[in-house]
């Protein structure tokens, strides 16, 4: 007792108290070097506001707002700006709650999002205008994903998939290869993988990808889990999705014990959530292995691309098993995986962040997706494909992806 | 005396400008009356009844300032509570040095002023019209002197209960979304503790006071706010001198900044699920951090006093080492004072003294019950006007019956022991073992009543307590 009462008199001391401020402030500052593991964990901890958990307790409900009517408040306690919009909520799609797919990108969309061009062309993609014939001497890679991928909060150019077809062209041009590159963008945000299967199927083949990459994060489970309790909310029929009949089948969904709201929609998920807690991972699973046996089937080539997010939920130590689980599933189906997951490693997730409620990546963040992918396909690409970005007098995947990475800059 | 720009004029021999070699006066110095003696005497009235503590002083003042500003720095890199309390702690900044300058009976309007455009600012012009308006209708009908105390306050609560139903029925909608909990924050206890004043006070009180009771400042970040009384605010308005009073409060700031950044350690690397408990280590871990989530409560309490003393406000502190206490009464006397002083005041000394001819025990037992009922029933209340559910469970009528039965034979046991005579040479080993005997023991028991609290259900909490004894 006697040793608190001192440390305390110390503390209370003001001087003491102004070092102390002081000190945690440059902490807060510091850039701190990327062998500090445990202390760089600890500091953004301490730096990160993120609420993901489920509530725990009186008090964390309490203080994190986190029912009916709390969005507008949350907005204006935490901090997001009231022009901020959600995606279902911005225009830029069109609901189909008869179709498996329930929404999807309105065409030819050209708006200011957050400061930033969204745009979307004809084919109802995030891209740039493309023919639905496939040209002589393109090869065309198609990307199926959610919205980090569709690029959610940067401009249409800055997407790191835009990045990547830019420096592809630029590196072909450079080695006199002939060939040209088309990265079409089949992403739209909140597509889970059964949707971005289902995109594949109507959308994605029609246009004659050569290669086709499979874009995953962390946040899949759940985007399935959201799928799922939509389609069964709006009663959108699924019967052709054996592996979505399947599970539904197997866990104790019981539609009788869930409360609706006027508009019908379902009042307790969380019910829900804990039926289909077990089969969650399933789920991505079944739809890897399909839309594998399909792009053998079609003579494509498949690629599973891990993801980050820009929070601390994909932190090295977080992301760990998730990320294995991944490649377990992908090395099953026997799809190369090119795990992207480390390109935020070096730097604070915080600043990659669109904002502190938000964590898409901003430009600089797409711009690290891109660095890191190039430097993928520099490495393990398809030597039929990217073999030019593989010679050695050429292909020292820094300057090169620097090089480029200047260039596409805004 | 009053002096004019003719007679400065006059004294100007410097100033040979050709209209004053004329004669004339020049044109931009005519008919300027600066009339210091009647300022000065507009600011003498106006500050009369300062007293010794509201002291000006610039160099204190520019200390504090300097200070709370690094503080302000160190909320703005660490996004400590997000916008609405750096949109605060800049308010604060802003009006600190106009509040210091100012005549004394100024300094409640300003600072209610300033309020109010946080309020603005944080929560948008709409919502902090509706909020205000409301309040101060509901304050109006607390004042008024044609009707009764008990017909008003009959018509207070029928009003927070209609209102309660109407929110329930998702009936005005048209509201801003903010509005319930606003006015929520601001009206759901200090209007309790307010019409409590009025009922005991001899003398009407006044508007200035109750708008400086009412549009409290941080109030506007944390809407779960401690239950600030009345008469305590208004007696520590300068009660001490103003520089130990600022400095108090920058402590309890700076003390609640680092309580808020532990809380995010806690939150983020500690916590673990309860369906991540798997055996002993797993269990003791959950216990212990989802008990010391309660840092943020603790935290936000410490900023917001902190806040109030850098206006004048000597307040009480708002926890006291909670996680020493040794006993479930030195539990409740440690944590949340505030609401300790609300119950011991609203509940607590009232049914007590209407059975104060019965036997202590069965006074002591019953008002102890009493303040427990209280406690859980304003808690939902709380909940309700905050969140928009009631959140009662089995769970959380477990918990507060628990340690309403905990204290009760806790009160019975102190009551009943005779008091220890104090040693000047400090407490004995045997009592130093004793002691720590009981800070451990009533950690183990809050811990798993914390947690009783934070399940779902009776039988999730069984689960995990299983999972966690029994292994495999």
């Amino acid at each position: 007792m006697k040793i608190l009462r001192t440390i305390q008199a110390r503390l209370a001391s003001p001087w003491s108290r102004v070092t102390a401020t002081i000190a945690i402030l440059a902490f807060g500052l510091i850039d701190l070097p990327i062998s500090w593991g445990t202390v760089r964990v600890l500091k953004h901890a301490m730096k990160s506001p993120e609420i993901g958990r489920e509530s725990a307790g009186y008090y964390e409900g309490l203080l994190g707002v986190s029912d009916s009517e709390a969005d507008a408040l949350k907005k204006s306690l935490v901090g997001e700006p009231t022009d901020w919009v959600h995606f279902t909520d911005s225009g830029v799609s069109q609901m189909q709650t008869d179709d498996i797919l329930l929404f999807r990108l309105s065409p030819d969309v050209s708006r200011s999002l957050f400061g930033k061009s969204f745009t979307t062309n004809s084919l109802r993609m995030r891209d740039r205008p493309v023919s639905a014939e496939k040209p002589a001497e393109v090869v065309r890679i198609a990307l199926l994903g959610a919205s980090m991928d569709m690029g959610w909060g940067v401009a249409t150019d800055e997407t790191y998939e835009n990045r990547l077809e830019d420096w592809l062209n630029e590196q072909a041009k450079q080695h006199g290869d002939p060939r040209r590159f088309e990265i079409l963008n089949f992403a739209v945000a909140a597509y889970s993988p059964t949707q971005r299967l289902e995109s594949y199927r109507r959308f994605a083949r029609k246009l004659k990808p050569d290669m086709v990459f499979y874009a995953t994060t962390m946040l899949d489970a759940r985007l399935s889990e959201i799928h799922l309790c939509d389609l069964l909310s709006y009663k959108t029929d699924f019967s052709r999705f054996e592996h979505l009949t399947r599970i539904v089948a197997q866990s104790d969904y019981d539609p009788a014990s869930l409360r609706r709201d006027p508009r019908g929609k379902w009042v307790d998920k969380n019910k829900f959530k804990s039926w289909l807690e077990p089969y969650r991972d399933g789920i991505n699973h079944e739809v890897l292995g399909e839309l594998a046996r399909e792009t053998r089937a079609d003579g494509v080539e498949l690629f599973c691309l891990i993801i980050p997010r820009a929070g601390r939920n994909d932190l090295p130590h977080l992301r760990a098993e998730g990320v294995e689980i991944q490649k377990t599933s992908a090395r099953a189906h026997h799809v190369p995986v090119w795990d992207l997951t480390d390109a935020f490693d070096t730097e604070d997730p915080t600043k990659l962040a669109l904002a502190t409620w938000d964590d898409h990546p901003n430009t600089r963040g797409h711009e690290l997706i891109f660095r890191r992918l190039a430097e993928s396909i520099t490495a393990h690409g398809p030597e039929n494909h990217f073999g030019f970005v593989r010679r050695p007098d050429k292909g020292k995947n820094g300057p090169a992806v620097s090089a480029t990475h200047e260039r596409t800059s805004p | 005396m009053v002096e004019t720009t003719q007679n400065s004029q006059i004294k100007d021999t410097a100033d040979r400008s050709v209209g004053s070699r004329s004669g004339r006066i020049l044109p931009h110095r005519q008919f300027i009356p600066v009339d210091r003696a009647a300022a000065r005497s507009w600011y003498a009235k106006l500050d009369e009844g300062r007293p010794a503590n509201a002291r000006i002083d610039a160099r204190s003042l520019l200390s504090s300032w300097t200070y709370l500003a690094i503080l302000g720095g160190l909320i703005h890199v660490y996004k400590i509570e997000g916008r609405a309390f750096e949109i605060m702690m800049w308010t604060v900044l802003a009006t600190l040095p106009i509040y210091e300058f100012v005549p004394f009976r100024l300094k409640k309007p300003v600072l209610a002023g300033s309020a109010l455009i946080a309020m603005g600012l944080i929560y948008g012009a709409a919502a902090a019209i509706t909020v205000v308006s409301f309040a101060t209708a509901m304050v109006c009908l607390a004042r008024t002197s044609k009707l009764s105390w008990h017909t008003r306050a009959g018509l207070i609560t029928a009003i927070a209960l209609g209102l309660a139903v109407a929110r329930s029925a998702e009936a005005f909608a048209f509201l801003p979304p903010a509005f319930w909990a606003v006015a929520g924050t601001m009206l759901m206890f200090r209007l309790a503790l307010y019409m409590y004043e009025l009922k005991h006070a001899k003398k009407q009180e006044t508007w200035t006071d109750t708008a400086s009771y009412f549009l409290i400042l941080p109030n506007w970040c944390f809407l779960h706010f401690p239950v600030v009384d009345y008469r305590t605010l208004q007696r520590g308005f300068y009660s001490k001198e103003i520089t130990e009073t600022r400095r108090r409060g920058l402590n309890m700031i700076f003390t609640g900044v680092t309580h808020l950044l532990g809380y995010r350690l806690v939150y983020h690397e500690l916590l673990i699920t309860p369906a991540e408990v798997v055996g002993t280590a797993t269990l003791v871990s959950y216990l212990a951090c989802n008990y010391l989530l309660y840092l943020r409560v603790s935290g936000q309490f410490h900023i917001a006093c902190g806040v109030l003393h850098m206006f004048g406000n000597h307040m009480p502190e708002t926890h006291h080492h909670y996680l020493l206490a040794n006993s479930f009464t030195d539990y409740w006397r440690r944590i949340n004072i505030y609401w300790k002083d609300f119950m011991v005041k609203t509940v607590f000394n009232p049914v007590f003294f209407r059975m104060r001819k019965r036997p202590q025990p069965v006074a002591l037992g019953v008002a102890t019950c009493a303040v427990f009922v209280a406690t859980w029933a304003l808690h939902a209340w709380q909940s309700f006007w905050l969140r928009g559910t009631w959140g009662l469970s089995v769970t959380d009528g477990l918990f507060w019956g628990i340690l309403g039965v905990a204290v009760l034979a806790n009160v019975q046991w102190d009551a009943r022991r005779k008091p220890a005579l104090r040693s000047t040479a400090g407490p004995t080993f045997t009592e130093q073992v004793r002691r720590i005997a009981g800070i451990c023991g009533m950690l183990v028991s809050i811990t798993l009543l914390w947690s009783l609290w934070s399940a779902p259900t009776l039988g999730d909490w069984l689960a995990m307590m299983g999972r966690g004894l029994i292994p495999g």
